[in-house]
């Protein structure tokens, strides 16, 4: 006859494991000085991250097979068109190289040099933890070494964080609507400046953003719904002309007309982030 | 008895792997059910309060590792709600799905509250909101996991003598 679950508390395994937890805190925190995690977190990442990688990668199966078994034909005529489409780009490129390069002979001859665009790095999300608090995810390259701390995370869309920490071949983003983010934005059309921040909302996390202080232009700013904010590059952590979003409404204070909030949809759609751009910081 | 600690170690890595590379379009409102809370109350309701803490602690360093979340907060958390819901098992009669799902909705209230008082939020209205979908979310997961649980359990574990006190197990002999 095998014996019942025991339901009593047993003081002392608890005390053992509270101890336990104690140290593993302690040696979290000590390790956080040196911005590093501690051994038994590597530990943890060292095993958990793979298998983040494994789930992502999992998830995508099932929608695969089902997008395949029931748009396959029309995924084979669009596959056609765009190969076509590709092999005109690949006539464009070369085309284009061909100027680059008399381009470059030009500038050279002038004794000027061309502006390097930042190289940029495709990452894979493979987590995404966003809460009241907080809100980062997790990507992985294919190499390791190939992002550092401060790097700019983007989509084709827009704008989407920064590096905070780099661990093997993964890495962990802020992304804007963190409530600790904030981003130097400007209005394409107007051209007033501000600081782009989070817009805390009842349901969080934020999924709209806001833009204050704004220094104008004129008088008095100028921002209208349906503008474009890009990065302006001022806050010297995003490089100028990322597009973060467009404005939805503007707020004005009934008792200053400087008073301005800009509330900005943004461009990207931070919880459905699958693949990102990790632009190497110049 | 170290390869069943062992193996709720595993268990709490997986399921802390697949909270954190929960499917963005199976997010609610960007937020995942909170599967390693739901692991902590089922081994609490199931395997007593020891258990429950030792769990508690595996799933708080696995969860604070991978998000890189303070660890005293949500050790306390995880191994608080482990310990109520050990002490719990007795009680309630934890077998019911209905109940186990009440059981993690509250397990999650409680453990957010825990955390609140070691990570203040800017907001607390979306704490609330946040709070409360997640709690909702979590419970719903604890439906397929909680059956899983059930099927587990009889190999598993040490239960099983149908004693009229005892939580679940007693019931369905």
């Amino acid at each position: 006859m095998r014996t019942p679950p025991d339901h009593r508390l047993n003081l002392r395994t608890i005390l053992v494991l509270a101890l336990l937890a104690g140290v593993l805190t302690i040696w979290q925190h000590s390790a956080r000085a040196s911005r590093q995690p501690s051994l038994p977190e590597r530990m943890v990442i060292a095993v958990g991250r793979p298998l983040q990688g494994l789930f992502t990668v999992m998830q995508a199966w099932p929608r695969n097979l089902v997008t395949g078994l029931t748009q396959g034909s029309r995924l084979v005529r669009e596959n056609e068109a765009l190969r076509r489409k590709c092999e005109e780009a690949q006539a464009k490129i070369t085309e284009l190289n061909q100027c680059y390069l008399d381009l470059r002979a030009m500038v050279k001859s002038l004794g000027l040099t061309l502006e390097q665009k930042p190289e940029a790095v495709a990452a894979r999300v493979i987590g995404l933890d966003t809460g009241a608090s907080h809100c980062r995810a997790t990507i992985a390259v294919e190499r390791p070494g190939t992002v550092s701390e401060g790097d700019v995370v983007r989509q084709a869309a827009g704008l989407v964080g920064q590096v905070l920490k780099v661990q093997g071949r993964t890495a962990e983003v802020l992304l804007l609507i963190d409530p600790d983010a904030a981003v130097a934005g400007l209005d394409l059309r107007g051209r007033d400046q501000g600081i782009v921040y989070p817009q805390p909302a009842l349901a969080l996390p934020a999924s709209r953003l806001k833009m204050e202080k704004i220094k104008p232009v004129a008088a008095f700013p100028d921002l209208r719904p349906g503008d474009v904010i890009v990065t302006s590059g001022l806050d010297q952590v995003y490089p100028m002309g990322i597009p973060i979003g467009k404005i939805e409404a503007v707020h004005k204070s009934p008792g200053s007309a400087e008073s301005v909030t800009a509330i900005i949809r943004p461009f990207v759609d931070f919880f459905r982030l699958e693949y990102v751009w990790v632009l190497k910081k110049p | 008895m170290i390869w069943y600690y062992l193996g709720e170690i595993v268990l709490a890595l997986l399921l802390a792997a697949g909270q954190v590379a929960w499917a963005p379009a199976g997010r609610w409102e960007g937020l995942a059910p909170d599967l390693v809370l739901v692991l902590v109350v089922l081994v609490g309701l199931f395997r007593g309060p020891e258990e429950a803490a030792w769990t508690g602690l595996a799933g708080a360093l696995c969860i604070g590792a991978l998000t890189s979340f303070p660890l005293g907060g949500l050790f306390v958390a995880y191994m608080g709600v482990g310990l109520a819901a050990g002490m719990l098992g007795q009680q309630i009669f934890s077998d019911r799905l209905p109940l186990l799902m009440i059981t993690v909705f509250f397990a999650v209230w409680l453990a957010r509250l825990i955390g609140l008082v070691f990570v203040p939020v800017p907001q607390f209205g979306g704490w609330l909101v946040t709070t409360l979908i997640v709690a909702l979310y979590s419970a719903l997961a604890a439906l397929p996991l909680g059956w899983l649980a059930r099927l587990v359990q009889p190999r598993t574990g040490p239960a099983l003598t149908p004693t009229p006190g005892s939580s679940m197990l007693g019931r369905r002999s």
